[in-house]
């Protein structure tokens, strides 16, 4: 049998279109490939939707370029009829009754939604080990972390089950496991794609993503979700674009940076070889590389800023989770409301998630929160100061997304850092500004995967992918797949 | 600023209806120790106090008058559909009106 799911969307498209394959030959693949996962990838699966939606489609026309395509979405999207956990035991059982807007548009689209992927907790960690159904594993180490906390989205692109999967990122939750798994993961400027029917963490930085295995196949799929939503106040109304066109007609802008900090801090010689390979590779295809001298102790503050808002933002949208209207029943036999919901919550978060939830509440605290919560929002003013100063010169920021290669599952602590590194959390920059942010494969190291990451300027998520596909043609990695020998 | 000690972060637990595990109030306090440092170096960040608190990275907030049209609200047995402990056309719970420690009717 042909192997369908290791091609891009675009090859798909094209077979679809000649009639080669039918969109329930490609489901099929696709369900034998969730068979076959050895990452642990998935939360609830809906194979038998997807055969009878496949079995509709007799016909795909030339724009129709998503349709019969199977897809994964992150199990924090809402998706009527399918149980919904957010990988958590507060959620287990719940099964929402609409759609989120994105799975609503990718349906239209003619995408075929085949299950639900695995994540960290509530969206709330960076491994891919914190979720209720164990560790996700990177198919190219299973003991190294593959990153999250899109980490089953990331694991099933990874290994050839399906080419596209929806994420969703709050810090760098798509780019960070991106990196680790050899992909193209973009998160879109912050309103540009409807968050309806996504569980919140921290809204003030959450943005919708996804994974594919080309820059192409990226923007083929924001054309088709990008746009205003009347159910999503901070959605925008700016004119939706054909975002493929920044590709195949090289629309372009010129001048690309990066920081002068960054580029002197990293160590490994190899990740600095391959960086400084492709800002070589595209003077010679006449863009201008430019040095910027980003304060250091901005980029310092990128760690507790980002935790601070983050924790308290997610302490304030979490705390619906009662265990009344869904979610699993309290035990014990409680006597009031009160011991209901703390008889639910108690058994319904892990412990991880109850300290940044504590640490969220206290910094919420009135007698708190000038010194805490408001001052990491003004320290998030200063680096979006910064950070638009840098576009007002230069129009990308590339950066190495990782600077070595992922932790090992075994050496993982869930403590708050003490010494955070600057490089380790240089891309939540994007989610504090807003800004359309990509990452793409750069080179391997010990066998491992490891991305550059590419930022624009907000609603300029076009030129992001046109940049990122210049990158692609240096690097030359594209479509990988880690396929089980 | 409130002085982090481990019965301030039992009351926060409680006020955030969930219980912490055995040990966990010790590694919170210990975390705390940290976020207050990392907070002090964001204090000392020229500038900081003066800028204005960034709650959403822009505003694209728009002025649009909605059609007046009466819509459809979701269904009782739909609204009713997730939760465990229903009766009738209502969620059930144990006591809702009252004090905690008042004699619960059964």
């Amino acid at each position: 049998m042909t192997k369908w799911m290791n091609k891009s969307i675009a090859e798909l498209h094209a077979a679809l279109v000649k009639k080669e394959v039918t969109s329930l030959e490609l489901v099929e693949d696709a369900i034998s490939g969730v068979q076959g996962d050895t990452c642990n990838s998935f939360e609830a699966l809906c194979f038998e939707e997807a055969r009878k939606e496949a079995g509709k489609i007799t016909e795909v026309k030339e724009e129709e370029y998503l349709k019969g395509i199977p897809y994964v979405a992150k199990d924090n999207f809402s998706t009527a009829g399918i149980e919904t956990t957010a990988s958590s035991k507060i959620l287990e059982g719940y099964v929402p009754f609409f759609d989120a807007t994105v799975v609503s548009k990718l349906r239209r689209a003619g995408m075929i939604l085949i299950g639900k992927s695995t994540m960290d907790e509530l969206a709330m960690g960076g491994t891919g080990t914190t979720g209720h159904k164990g560790n996700t594993l990177n198919p190219y180490n299973p003991e190294r972390i593959i990153g999250g906390s899109s980490c089953g989205s990331a694991a099933a692109v990874s290994q050839g089950i399906v080419p596209m999967a929806l994420g969703s990122d709050t810090g760098d939750s798509v780019r960070k496991p991106a990196s680790n798994a050899g992909l193209v993961g973009f998160k879109a400027t912050w309103g540009r794609i409807s968050r309806y029917g996504l569980f919140p963490f921290a809204p003030s930085l959450d943005a919708v993503g996804y994974f594919t295995r080309n820059v192409l196949d990226s923007a083929y799929v924001l054309s088709a979700i990008a746009g205003h939503d009347k159910n999503d106040m901070s959605s925008s109304s700016r004119k939706n674009e054909k975002y493929q066109n920044y590709v195949l007609q090289k629309k372009t802008l010129k001048k690309v940076g990066y920081f002068k900090a960054v580029m002197d801090s990293i160590s490994n010689p190899r990740i600095k070889k391959a960086y400084l390979e492709v800002l070589d590779g595209l003077k010679k295809k006449g863009y201008e590389v430019l040095s910027y001298d980003y304060p250091v102790e901005l980029l310092d503050a990128l760690y507790p800023t980002y935790m601070i808002i983050s924790c308290a933002e997610s302490t304030s949208n979490n705390a619906n989770l009662d265990g009344i209207k869904f979610g699993p029943a309290a035990k014990n036999s409680p006597r009031t409301w009160q011991e209901y919901m703390t008889e639910a919550r108690t058994a319904g978060f892990t412990d991880l998630i109850k300290r940044r939830f504590v640490i969220g509440s206290f910094s919420l605290l009135s007698e708190n929160q000038e010194e805490m919560f408001c001052r990491a929002q003004k320290a998030r003013r200063l680096i979006v100061n910064e950070l638009n100063k840098f576009f007002d010169q230069i129009d990308y920021l590339i950066v190495p997304a990782a600077y070595s290669i992922p932790k090992k599952i075994s050496e993982l602590s869930t403590k708050w850092s003490t010494k955070p590194d600057f490089l380790d959390n240089i891309l939540t920059i994007g989610n504090f500004g807003g800004n359309p942010s990509l990452t793409l494969p750069l080179l391997f190291e010990e066998g491992m995967p490891i991305g550059l990451n590419i930022t624009g300027r907000p609603f300029e998520d076009g030129y992001v992918f046109s940049l990122a596909s210049a990158v692609e043609e240096i690097t030359g990695l594209k479509g990988l797949v880690k396929e089980e020998k | 600023m409130i002085k982090v000690t481990k019965d301030v972060i039992d009351t926060c637990a409680k006020s955030l209806m969930f219980r912490l595990s055995p040990g966990q109030d010790d590694l919170i306090y210990e975390e705390f120790n940290t976020v207050l440092a990392q907070i002090d170096f964001l204090k000392s960040i020229k500038g900081v106090d003066e800028a204005d608190p960034m709650t959403f990275p822009y505003s694209e907030h728009q002025k649009i008058l909605r059609e007046d049209k009466p819509s459809k609200p979701i269904d009782v047995a739909v609204a009713l559909k997730n939760s465990n402990t229903k009766l009738g056309n209502n969620v059930k719970l144990p006591k809702v009106v009252g004090n905690a420690n008042d004699e619960v009717d059964e």
